[in-house]
C-alpha cells in the first residue's frame, strides 16, 4: 500500500509519543491504535499501515535471532544473552535456531546488525581473499 | 615451491578470523534496476551494497524508512525478502596502464575477450576534483590533426572543449581523429622524430551507443594503430541506465590514475546527452523530484563534477593533465536547450557542427562563428599562431560578404579579394575523416595560404593542389618538415625553406 507523506508523518508523530524514552509503551500504542480505528481520521488506513511498519521495525530491532550449527547449551545461551543485552541496553527477545550450513560457530542478527562467527563465513572470507 | 607456500600461508594469516560484524537490510521492492531495501541503518551515500549471488548495488537514495539501491548487474535472481549487506566501500574500479588497449565496462571488467586486466590500483569512481592550488594554466597544445580546429579553435592539455551538433554531423569523427592523431604523434616521438612531446593517452567513453557503432570505432582505431594507446569504456544502449550513468565516472577514474602518475590523458565522453537521459531514468525510478524536462534538479552537478575532474596539474602535484572532449547532441541545432546550455557553461569552449555545412560538403562541418576556445592561442605553438593569426577574421568577413558573391562584377577589388580568399580557406579546411594532419604539414599549408600561394589556383582545384603540395613536402622536403617539427616556430630558416619549397612546387604543378 502506498502511504502518503502526511499519513507517514502522522504515524511517526504518534510513534514518538508512544515511545517517550525510546522504549515503546505498548499500552499507549494499543490505546492510540484503537482510537484511530474508532475515529477514522483522514487517511487512517495509511496511518495505521505506517504505524504497523514502525512498530515492526522496532520489534525486529529488539529481537535477536541466534543461529548455530548445533543446539547451544544453557551456559552458552546465557553468555550470549548477557553480552547482547549489555550492548543493546536490555529488553531483547531471543530466538534460537539450528542451521547445519554454518558448519560451526554462531550467527547472530539483532535488527540490522549481523554478528557472523560461523565457520562457513570464515571459509568464504578465505576464499574471497584468494 | 617454498615461496608459493609462504605466500599462501601469508594470505591465510592475513585473513581475519574474528567474528565479523555487518550491517544488513531486507529487499522490500525490486524492479527497473532499483531495489528498495529496508534496514541498512549504517549505510552511507554511494556505498556499495552486496546482494546474494555476488550482485553489487549502489546506495543512492537514503530515505527515512528505506534505502534506494541501484543495481549494477543482472538482478533477475533477487526477490523480495532477500538479505543484502553494506560493504563499507565506495564504488571503485581497477585502473592502470594495463587498461590501455582494452575495452571494459563501467566496472572495469573486460569486454574484449583478451583476458583479465592486470590493474595497478583501485580508484574511486566518485572523487572530488583537484583543488585550485593544485592546478596550472593550460599552455601545452593538443594537436588534433584537424586543421580548422588547430588553427582557429585550439585545444590545450587540461582544457574541456565541447563538441556539439545535431545527429550525423561528424562529432564522433572529430573525437576519433584526435585520438588517431595522438597515436601518430606518440609513435613519432618514440621514434625520435618529435622532440619534447609528452605522450597523450586516450580514453573513449561510449555512453548509450549502439554496440555496432562501438565495434566500428574499435576497428577504426585498430586499423589506425591507435587502439594500443586507447582505453574504451563501453556502456551501450542495451546496458542498464545505472551502468550508463556510471560509465563516464569510470573513464574519469581511469584517466585520473594516469594523470596522478604525471601523464597526459585525453578523455572523450560520447555522449553526455544520453548520459543525462540515463540519469533522468535512474532518478525518476528512485522517486526523486523532477524538474525542467523531467530531469532531476542536480543534472547540472552531474556534468559539472565530472568535467571539473579534467585539469592540468601543477608541477608540485605531478604535472599531469586530463583533457576532456565531451560530446552533446542537439535537436534541430538548438544550442539553447537545457542540457546543451548546461554543458556549454561548464566547458572551456565548444566546437559547433552544423548540418547545413555538412550537406554543403564542408566537412568537418565546423561553424566558425559559433565555435570558440576560451584558452585560445595560449594552446598553440608559435608556428601555428603565426600562420593562422587572421584566419578566423578572414572567414568571418567572408561569411558576411558571401551574400554578395552572386554580384561579383559589382564588387570592388578588396571585397572580391576577401571573398576569393575566404573560398580558398574553406576549401583548404575540408579534410577527410580518419586522416589527421601533422603539425608541420598544417604549418606549411597555412603558411602557403597566408602568403597567397593558393590565390592563383581555381577554387575547385584548391583541394587537388593541397594534396599535391602535401605529397611533395612529404616526399621531397622531409628535412624541412622535420625542421618545422623541431623548431615549432617560423624561424628564418623555416621561412626560407618554405619559400623555396613553394616556389619549386608551384613551378612544377599545373
Amino acid at each position: 500500500m502506498k502511504v502518503s507523506k502526511d499519513a507517514a508523518s502522522s504515524a511517526r508523530r504518534i510513534y514518538r509519543l508512544c515511545a517517550p524514552d525510546g522504549k515503546l509503551d505498548e499500552a499507549k500504542l494499543s490505546s492510540a491504535v484503537a482510537s484511530i480505528a474508532q475515529s477514522k481520521p483522514r487517511d487512517y488506513r495509511g496511518i495505521l499501515h505506517a504505524l504497523h511498519r514502525l512498530v515492526r521495525i522496532d520489534a525486529e530491532s529488539r529481537q535477536a535471532l541466534v543461529e548455530s550449527a548445533s543446539d547451544l547449551d544453557e551456559a552458552s545461551r546465557k553468555r550470549i544473552e548477557e553480552n547482547l543485552n549489555s550492548q543493546y541496553g536490555g529488553g531483547l527477545t531471543f530466538e534460537y535456531t539450528s542451521n547445519a550450513d554454518l558448519i560451526g560457530g554462531v550467527r547472530i542478527r539483532v535488527g540490522n546488525d549481523v554478528w557472523d562467527g560461523s565457520v562457513q563465513s570464515r571459509l568464504d572470507r578465505l576464499a574471497n581473499a584468494f | 615451491m617454498s615461496s608459493i607456500l609462504q605466500e599462501i600461508e601469508q594470505q591465510i594469516a592475513n585473513v581475519s578470523s574474528s567474528v565479523q560484524k555487518s550491517n544488513v537490510g531486507t529487499v522490500r521492492e525490486i524492479g527497473d534496476g532499483v531495489a528498495k531495501v529496508e534496514g541498512l541503518s549504517e549505510v552511507q551515500l554511494n556505498e556499495m551494497i552486496e546482494f546474494p549471488g555476488g550482485l553489487v548495488g549502489l546506495a543512492l537514495n537514503l530515505e527515512e524508512g528505506e534505502v534506494g539501491v541501484v543495481l549494477l548487474g543482472d538482478s533477475l535472481h533477487i526477490k523480495e525478502g532477500d538479505e543484502c549487506k553494506t560493504t563499507g566501500k565506495l564504488l571503485s574500479v581497477p585502473v592502470g596502464e594495463a587498461l590501455l588497449g582494452r575495452v571494459v565496462d563501467n566496472l572495469g571488467r573486460p569486454l574484449d575477450g583478451k583476458g583479465d586486466v592486470d590493474a595497478a590500483d583501485q580508484y574511486p569512481v566518485e572523487k572530488i576534483a583537484p583543488g585550485i592550488i593544485k592546478r596550472k594554466s593550460v599552455s601545452v597544445p593538443v594537436q588534433t590533426g584537424i586543421m580548422s580546429i588547430d588553427a582557429m579553435i585550439p585545444i590545450g592539455r587540461g582544457q574541456r572543449e565541447l563538441i556539439i551538433g545535431d545527429r550525423s554531423t561528424g562529432k564522433t569523427t572529430i573525437a576519433v581523429d584526435t585520438i588517431i592523431a595522438q597515436a601518430q604523434q606518440n609513435k613519432a616521438a618514440a621514434e625520435g622524430r618529435l622532440k619534447d612531446h609528452a605522450p597523450l593517452h586516450c580514453i573513449y567513453v561510449a555512453i548509450g551507443q549502439k554496440r555496432s557503432n562501438i565495434a566500428r570505432t574499435v576497428q577504426t582505431l585498430e586499423e589506425a594503430g591507435a587502439m594500443e594507446n586507447t582505453c574504451i569504456v563501453a556502456a551501450s544502449a542495451s546496458d542498464s541506465a545505472a551502468n550508463q550513468y556510471l560509465a563516464p565516472y569510470t573513464g574519469c577514474a581511469i584517466g585520473e590514475y594516469l594523470m596522478d602518475q604525471g601523464k597526459d590523458v585525453l578523455i572523450v565522453f560520447d555522449d553526455l546527452s544520453k548520459h543525462a537521459v540515463a540519469y533522468r531514468q535512474v532518478s525518476l525510478i528512485l522517486g526523486r523530484p523532477s524538474g525542467r524536462e523531467a530531469f532531476p534538479g542536480d543534472v547540472f552537478y552531474l556534468h559539472s563534477r565530472l568535467l571539473e575532474r579534467s585539469a592540468r596539474l601543477s608541477d608540485d602535484a605531478g604535472g599531469g593533465s586530463m583533457t576532456a572532449l565531451p560530446v552533446i547532441e542537439t535537436q534541430a541545432g538548438d544550442v539553447s536547450a537545457y542540457i546543451p546550455t548546461n554543458v556549454i557553461s561548464i566547458t572551456d569552449g565548444q566546437i559547433f557542427l552544423e548540418t547545413d555545412l555538412f550537406y554543403q560538403g564542408i566537412r568537418p562541418a565546423i561553424s566558425v562563428g559559433l565555435s570558440v576556445s576560451r584558452v585560445g592561442s595560449a594552446a598553440q605553438t608559435k608556428a601555428i599562431k603565426k600562420v593562422s593569426g587572421t584566419t578566423k577574421l578572414d572567414l568571418a568577413q567572408f561569411r558576411e560578404l558571401q551574400a554578395f558573391a552572386a554580384f561579383g562584377s559589382d564588387l570592388d577589388e578588396a571585397t572580391q579579394g576577401k571573398i576569393d580568399r575566404g573560398q580558398r580557406i574553406v576549401e583548404l579546411f575540408k579534410q577527410n575523416q580518419y586522416n589527421p594532419k601533422s603539425l608541420e604539414i598544417e604549418v606549411a599549408v597555412l603558411w602557403a595560404m597566408q602568403n597567397g600561394h593558393f590565390d592563383d589556383v581555381a577554387v575547385d582545384r584548391v583541394k587537388e593542389c593541397q594534396t599535391a603540395l602535401e605529397e611533395y613536402l612529404n616526399n621531397r622536403k622531409a628535412d624541412l618538415l622535420q625542421l618545422i617539427a623541431d623548431e615549432k616556430a617560423l624561424t628564418d630558416d623555416v621561412t626560407e625553406g618554405l619559400n623555396q619549397a613553394l616556389s619549386d612546387f608551384k613551378a612544377s604543378w599545373k
